[in-house]
């Protein structure tokens, strides 16, 4: 202790010789905020097998997705962000090549943690992986099969949000580009009918209202409601489609356990325009627990499973007999994420999709990851 | 369904010039903000006195490899609080990297240079904020050198703000390292 005490002693008499560097108070706020440019990024390349009961085996090795981060601050207050994005590594042009996209590209004006507003392309709030897609967030080789087709993620489009935090809640209003009503389907919701920013209607804009509540006993609490009027076309003449998506989402980190959980469903009010279709609906959970500190290791080891119950047309016109059955389908996942560092991830799963008519699909994937 | 026409382009509008038109909070410089918490934090404190220090490259080099995170600023900017005679502890206002901007938050020592308190002086990202509460911060307090501060180990994380929770714990634990090794630094070069 004495010891202690003459060493603090020690760097009070260090530091007043140094008290020379002293700086007028003013000129804190330009060193602690400096104008600049960041660049981040992620990545992450796949190796998906796919074994059907009956039929031909499948494996392929694909660097699923290449994104940089470019952002600007100007001021504490205006900044630009973006995020570019090559996908399946080859654009060739063509239905059969990869994909360029600007997933994100906007002015964000945020003066307070109350409010800020943002203007470009945008990703709405709707679940957990749309706004926050990096691969060390989330389990799985691949995003859940509920963000592909109940939440079509990654789903961006050409609008404008107002958002903040107000009594410790997030809240978040977007008003973006309208989806194509010819897109819908039976098998993937409202997946084919993103316009992603591409000369996109702005006719009928699609309505978004989040809120969320971060870090309440651990939890980080959400949900979303999204609203819009698909223009679409039945036999030559015009036709709207209201399809309200609506969801809801869980996720818990405490003691080196992992949680998480979403619903959500799709319900569209013409269901003659969706293959008779009136409501999709989805969930998963996710339980995951970090074996890192047993084992003694630095960084994270994380065996996790999940269940997904999927039916893309859990309800119907009842136009299509046993429609409901066909796009039903439960699926049992397990996997392990190696993290050794925050940023690195090394993934590994295994899992069987169990469609309620039709023979079961056995999937292995492998994968690594990264942002920055 | 809630007729979503109501909405679309022209509410953001209003919603938009209502928010303008509600008068902006204005905020305190950080070092006005920083002191603000020194004051609460040492209510017996005769004098706070700020100086900005050159970083010592020793201790730099320590610190940055101990809590794997470089500083981001050229200084240490830091405050001796006292009261007459004694030491009541010290400050030390710093930044970590966010998703796009920095974080600027402040550490309080005790005289001894065990974390006291921790406060976020400036969040400048759209997420992540609940690093912000004072409840997560809290669990710095206590905190020394030989301290852990792995998230999701010694440190608690936060669903959905992971870059944040890692940043300022990292942060913490290179000034409070920082700290310690140039007091430590300072004592050996007294006794050659």
């Amino acid at each position: 202790m004495n010891k202690l005490r003459t060493s603090v002693l020690a760097l009070v008499g260090f530091m007043l010789i140094h008290a020379g560097a002293t700086l007028p108070a003013q000129d804190l706020d330009k060193i602690f905020f400096r104008p600049q440019t960041t660049i981040g990024g992620y990545g992450e390349l796949h190796y998906n097998s796919s074994k059907p009961e009956n039929g031909r085996n499948s494996a392929t090795l694909d660097f699923h997705r290449f994104v940089l981060f470019f952002s600007h601050a100007w001021s504490e207050e205006f900044a630009f962000k973006s995020e570019l994005e090559i996908e399946h590594n080859l654009i060739a042009g063509g239905k059969s090549s990869g994909e360029v996209e600007l997933e994100q590209a906007y002015v964000d004006y945020h003066p307070n943690s109350y409010w800020g507003i943002q203007a470009g392309v945008l990703l709405p709030s709707v679940g957990i992986i749309n706004e926050f897609h990096e691969p060390p967030l989330f389990f799985g080789v691949e995003r859940p099969d509920y963000h592909k087709v109940i939440i079509p993620t990654t789903w961006f489009g050409n609008g404008a949000a107002i958002y903040g935090n107000i009594v410790q809640l997030d809240y978040r209003v977007v008003v973006m580009e309208g989806l194509d009503g010819t897109g819908f389907s039976a098998k993937e919701g409202i997946r084919g009918g993103r316009l992603k920013g591409y000369k996109a209607d702005a006719t009928h804009p699609v309505i978004n209202l989040s809120l969320s509540k971060r870090n309440w006993l651990g939890m980080n609490l959400g949900g979303s409601v999204t609203m819009t009027q698909a223009s679409d076309t039945l036999n030559g003449t015009s036709a709207v489609n209201q399809t309200l998506v609506s969801e809801f989402h869980l996720q818990f980190t405490q003691s080196n356990f992992h949680a998480t959980a979403e619903m959500g469903q799709i319900q569209y009010d013409r269901p003659d325009l969706v293959g008779g279709v009136s409501a999709a609906r989805g969930i998963y959970v996710d339980l995951g627990y970090d074996l890192a500190p047993l084992l003694g290791l630095s960084g994270a080891v994380i065996p996790w499973v999940r269940y997904s119950d999927i039916n893309t047309a859990a309800k119907t016109d009842g136009t299509i007999p046993n429609l409901d059955q066909q796009h039903r389908y439960a699926l049992w996942r397990v996997g392990l994420q190696v993290k050794p560092l925050p940023d690195v991830v090394y993934k590994l799963d295994f899992g069987k999709k169990m469609p309620e008519t039709g023979a079961d699909v056995s999937q292995l994937n492998l994968g690594v990851g990264y942002m920055f | 369904m809630i007729r979503y026409y109501f909405f679309g382009f022209r509410f953001l509008a209003i919603v938009g010039c209502l928010f303008l038109a509600i008068p902006q909070v204005l905020n305190a410089g950080v070092r006005e903000e920083a002191e603000g918490v020194i004051r609460d934090f040492f209510p017996d404190a005769k004098s706070i006195e700020f100086q900005a220090l050159a970083l010592q490259n020793d201790a730099r080099t320590v610190a940055e490899q101990t809590a794997g995170q470089a500083f981001l600023l050229d200084k240490l900017y830091y405050w001796e609080i006292r009261s007459g005679e004694s030491i009541l502890g010290y400050a030390v206002l710093d930044n970590v990297k966010g998703k796009a901007h920095p974080i600027t938050y402040l550490v309080l020592f005790s005289s001894e240079l065990k974390v006291q308190r921790v406060r976020v002086i400036r969040y400048r990202e759209q997420i992540g904020g609940a690093i912000q509460e004072p409840r997560w911060l809290e669990q710095f307090r206590g905190r020394d050198r030989h301290s852990g501060f792995d998230p999701g180990r010694h440190i608690d994380g936060i669903s959905g703000a992971t870059i944040s929770v890692n940043a300022i714990s990292r942060g913490v634990q290179r000034i409070t390292v920082y700290l310690s090794q140039l007091a430590n630094n300072t004592v050996a070069a007294d006794m050659e």
